[in-house]
């Protein structure tokens, strides 16, 4: 499965005229870069868990995947990833291979992903990192949406209640031809957000209190069309979507009933061609994305506006050869922002191109080589690069990868007024991973599957803020960070289709210190919010028209200070799933989930409270025409 | 294996559903009875992680992490300034809002004064009220020493920093993007006279001869030059102005010796300066070195400076002692960004 160069190459080099290709268990694009990426993606979340999560943000599936460490600020509030030692910034998140991190910020709030606007979600590292996209040091996470090409109209209908105040609808409307699609989806949720908590830092009496104006709500349309003929496919996709929260602070900041609050208003939009040919293929697009973010502290008398607009072209050939297979994108992005934390309109020009070769060395292996080099407006940056090689023999797979990349400084960096560093270089890594995985099956009934990860990656010129000597933040090239670990990962499903057990495990052991402190201070230690370990794990019973899941997580000791001299306890997190099929051709799905089962107090940012037991229910219709 | 994994979950839940705290002490810490400093740790802005610590003149040791310790939960989100009033001590949190207010010889919390919108220093008057300027409002609160109640605010319609009262006047400087020192009637509550200073006056001391001092910082962006004022407060005119020179960098946190003859502030490393000269003659005492010095204050009893080192404002950083000389003498850690000081003596008061 892990060989998909080799399928390439016997496959033959006229591919048939699809905008996604389904081969095996893992779902690919076409464009070489897309195969690349799918080769080595460190891990693709599966149709079913996005279906069971669909009322969660992508936050929410990322921080329960036992690799990704989570740093929220509540629900509803900014939430960002973690991996392998890297930042918030160091992950890039796309949408169709669409880089959608914010220009101003250089990062993403994956609380305003919800996971009904994707079809897949797939995490890459190292090389497949530097094939979906730039900027991805630590890795890239891509939310995609694909064509449904089997025709006539067909429509899911879903909603959901929770016990903290949220109550949320989804429609999913898709309608069309073998040769034309159309997916529209509309999706709302509001939330008052008043969940329970357990404020520790009470002295002695911890208790236990319920958050009030802390409430959000948001609102999205994602309207894709496709079509295709013999030669080619081409889509056009529009995703708007509003996020509108209070932000009551942390548990040391007094309520009020005017806490700060922020909405955010964004577009994204994408049209694509791909042309494919005997041999190769052409890929032409072209991307337009612009947010708005308003903040409004009244209390401290701040109403900000910042308006950012992304305008992105792309253009990729590519050869087929008997053997060796090639391909060139071109990429252009132009990023203009205006935000009365500037002192004028920002803008800035990112081009780059990229050469991707894949090499087969025998039927069951292959190589692989990525080169970019990237024009920041007039300035020339050093080149991103990757090789890989990936090998399979029988159950067993193998694959190897060595990755440069780089990331530029966020606007916010370059132009913040005050403080903005506008001599701020890149950020660059090297990194390694070593994966090897195994599969097998017992007489039919159980399938075993093993997969572990060894990398080390080192990070140098990492921007951090701090305090400058007048008293403002201001960003600097200071922080080098050395990161090594492993990942293991596990699943045993036993049964077949309807009546079956699955019991899934994931471990991440991530060591990732400051390389560059003076002495004395936080040389070699790991840095603050970087768990030691994560643990995540399900057993899942399905039978007939029932499913039952539960979740055991565990997340690490995390220092919140530098010099490792405070932190916040590891804890464990219970959550438990129960769905039943309702109606003659079980087209209805009544399902009820129990979060924090064991009622865990717990942080993932100090002081920012995070919900004890909660529960939701949901009902799910599928209508088909 | 049903009741193995069910074995396990209950474990699990009980093993991790206990919320521990620290263990609360009745402190008495007798290193509090002496003089010495109070001394705020900022933390990071949105972290939570400042603390409060106090150094005993008479034993040379510090204290830090006072206030979690006696009472067992953390001070809330940067602590910038504290201010000893008797047997009371005020400490100004300024993200969480709100002032905690500690017995001076025990730490031990009081009373909680909420309400508060960016609250950064202090000063008290002999009618037994407080005044606290304020970063984002247009008020300088009125606390009631007593009841510890906010009383009606006085309107300045501008952000305020430092402060200083005396007998019925108070004054006050608009610090951020600002460049004037107010001047207050307390017996009116209202403002009554202003003076355009240089740009972004951070700090202020009055000398022996009655004159107050400004250090203007000059903008975080170097964009103004820093100047060292002298001001007449009974005709709000100035007596002179200094212009920096560009080694002071960006100088901060202006204090007087107990003589009120010597002005000693931070400005890449530590400058001296004799409040009776009529040209400026500040002399560095102190280099910077690789220390990263943040505030100053000076002894009240004996002739020695306090500075503190934010070293990469991360970690938790430094108080050092220096003579008024410039002599350097000892060194102790602190939490992180330590802060401002205040000095009490045994009795508590200035």
């Amino acid at each position: 499965m892990f060989l998909l160069l080799a399928s390439h190459y016997s496959a033959g080099q006229d591919k048939p005229a699809q905008d996604t290709l389904k081969l095996g268990e893992v779902v690919v694009s076409g464009s070489i870069n897309d195969e690349v990426a799918s080769i080595f993606s460190h891990r693709s979340f599966s149709q079913e868990t996005l279906m069971k999560l669909q009322q969660v943000s992508a936050g929410g599936l990322l921080g329960s995947s036992g690799s990704i460490y989570l740093k929220q600020y509540g629900p509803g509030q900014l939430a960002t990833t973690s991996y392998r030692g890297a930042g918030a910034s160091g992950t890039m998140v796309t949408w169709n291979g669409i880089p959608v991190n914010s220009p101003m910020l250089g990062q993403a709030d994956l609380s305003q992903f919800p996971l009904v606007f994707a079809d897949n979600v797939s995490l890459f590292t190292g090389i497949a990192s530097n094939a979906v996209s730039a900027g991805g040091i630590g890795a890239t996470v891509d939310f995609s949406t694909k064509a449904d090409w089997s025709g006539g109209t067909s429509a899911l209908i879903a909603s959901s209640v929770s016990s903290t105040g949220e109550e949320s609808g989804f429609i999913k409307i898709s309608s069309g031809t073998s040769v034309m699609s159309s997916i529209t989806r509309l999706y709302g949720v509001s939330s008052s957000n008043t969940f329970k908590y357990t404020d520790i830092y009470n002295g002695s009496k911890p208790f236990t209190g319920r958050m009030e104006n802390a409430g959000f709500n948001s609102y999205g349309i994602l309207q894709e069309f496709y079509v295709k003929n013999q030669r080619s496919v081409t889509s056009a996709k529009i995703w708007v979507h509003g996020f509108n929260r209070n932000i009551p602070g942390s548990l040391l900041v007094a309520r009020t009933q005017d806490p700060p609050s922020q909405q955010d208003f964004n577009i994204r939009s994408l049209i694509k061609h791909d042309r494919y040919g005997k041999n190769g293929q052409v890929t032409l697009a072209v991307s337009y994305l612009s947010g708005k973010i308003s903040y409004t502290d009244n209390t401290a008398r701040i109403s900000s506006v910042s308006n950012s607009h992304s305008f992105i072209l792309r253009a990729g050939a590519e050869t087929t050869g008997k053997r060796i297979k090639t391909g060139i994108l071109i990429n252009n992005q132009t990023d203009r922002v205006i935000s009365e934390n500037y002192q004028g309109i920002e803008t800035r020009n990112v081009a780059s191109a990229t050469l991707t070769t894949s090499v087969p060395l025998s039927e069951h292996s292959g190589l692989a080589f990525l080169v970019r080099e990237s024009i920041h407006d007039s300035k020339i940056l050093i080149p991103d690069f990757s090789a890989g090689i990936s090998s399979t023999r029988g159950p067993f797979g193998l694959r190897a990868n060595i990755s440069r990349s780089s990331r530029i400084p966020s606007l916010n960096d370059l132009f913040w007024n005050p403080g903005g560093n506008p001599d701020l270089k890149s950020e660059s890594s090297w990194s390694g991973e070593l994966t090897l995985n195994g599969r097998y099956k017992f007489q039919g009934l159980v399938e075993a599957s093993l997969s572990s990860s060894f990398y080390a990656s080192s990070v140098t010129n990492m921007i951090q803020w701090r305090p400058a000597t007048s008293g403002y933040w201001s960003p600097e090239n200071i922080l080098s960070v050395l990161s090594r670990g492993a990942e293991l990962e596990s699943e045993i499903i036993a049964g077949k289709k309807g009546k079956s057990l699955t019991v899934s495990a994931h471990y991440s052991f991530t060591r990732a210190v400051n390389n560059s402190a003076e002495p004395g201070t936080s040389d070699n230690l790991q840095l603050v919010y970087v768990p030691l370990h994560l643990f995540a794990s399900e057993i899942k019973a399905e039978y007939g028209r029932f499913l039952l899941s539960g979740n055991l997580n565990y997340t690490g000791k995390r220092f919140t200070v530098a010099d490792n001299s405070e932190h916040l306890s590891g804890y464990f997190l219970a959550d438990m799933f129960a769905a039943v099929k309702l109606g003659r051709k079980s087209r209805t799905e009544l399902s009820v989930s129990v979060s924090n089962l064991f009622n865990t107090g717990y942080e993932t940012v100090a002081y920012y409270a995070m919900p004890l037991r909660s529960y939701r229910i949901s009902l799910l219709t599928r209508i088909a025409r | 294996m049903r009741y193995l994994i069910t074995a396990g979950l209950i474990f699990l839940s009980v093993s991790c559903s206990e919320v521990t705290g620290p263990d609360l002490a009745e402190v008495n810490n007798p290193l509090l009875e002496n003089d010495g400093l109070f001394l705020v740790n900022e933390g990071n802005y949105l972290s939570g992680n400042g603390s409060l610590s106090f150094f005993s003149e008479d034993s040379v040791k510090i204290v830090n992490d006072l206030y979690r310790e006696v009472n067992g939960k953390p001070l809330g989100d940067v602590p910038n300034y504290v201010f000893v009033h008797g047997d009371t001590t005020f400490i100004i949190v300024n993200n969480s809002g709100k002032i905690e207010v500690v017995e001076t010889h025990s730490g031990k919390k009081i009373a909680a004064i909420t309400g508060l919108v960016s609250p950064r220093r202090m000063a008290v008057s002999a009618a037994g009220k407080a005044y606290v300027t304020s970063l984002y409002s247009d008020n300088i609160y009125v606390i009631d020493l007593k009841s510890l109640a906010l009383d009606s605010p006085i309107k300045v319609r501008r952000s305020t920093e430092a402060i200083s009262v005396e007998g019925n006047w108070l004054y006050a400087t608009s610090w951020s993007e600002g460049e004037e020192l107010l001047k207050i009637d307390l017996l009116k509550g209202r403002l009554t006279d202003s003076l355009k200073t240089g740009y972004e006056p951070e700090s202020m001391q009055r000398d022996r001869m009655g004159y107050l001092w400004i250090l203007c910082s000059g903008g975080y962006d170097g964009s103004n030059a820093p100047k060292l004022e002298r001001i007449n407060t009974d005709t709000m005119e100035p007596v002179s102005s200094f212009s920096l020179p560009a080694q002071a960098g960006y100088p901060v946190s202006l204090n007087i010796n107990s003589s009120g003859d010597s002005l000693f502030f931070i400005g890449n490393g530590v400058w001296k300066m004799c409040t009776e000269s009529e040209t400026y003659s500040a002399v560095k005492i102190i280099e910077q070195g690789t220390r990263n010095f943040y505030r100053l204050a000076v002894s009240r009893s004996r002739d020695i400076l306090y500075l503190t080192d934010a070293r990469d404002y991360q970690v938790k950083g430094y108080l050092l002692r220096y003579t008024t000389g410039g002599r350097y003498l000892d060194i102790h850690s602190t939490g992180i960004i330590p802060g401002n000081m205040f000095y009490k003596n045994k009795a508590g008061n200035l």
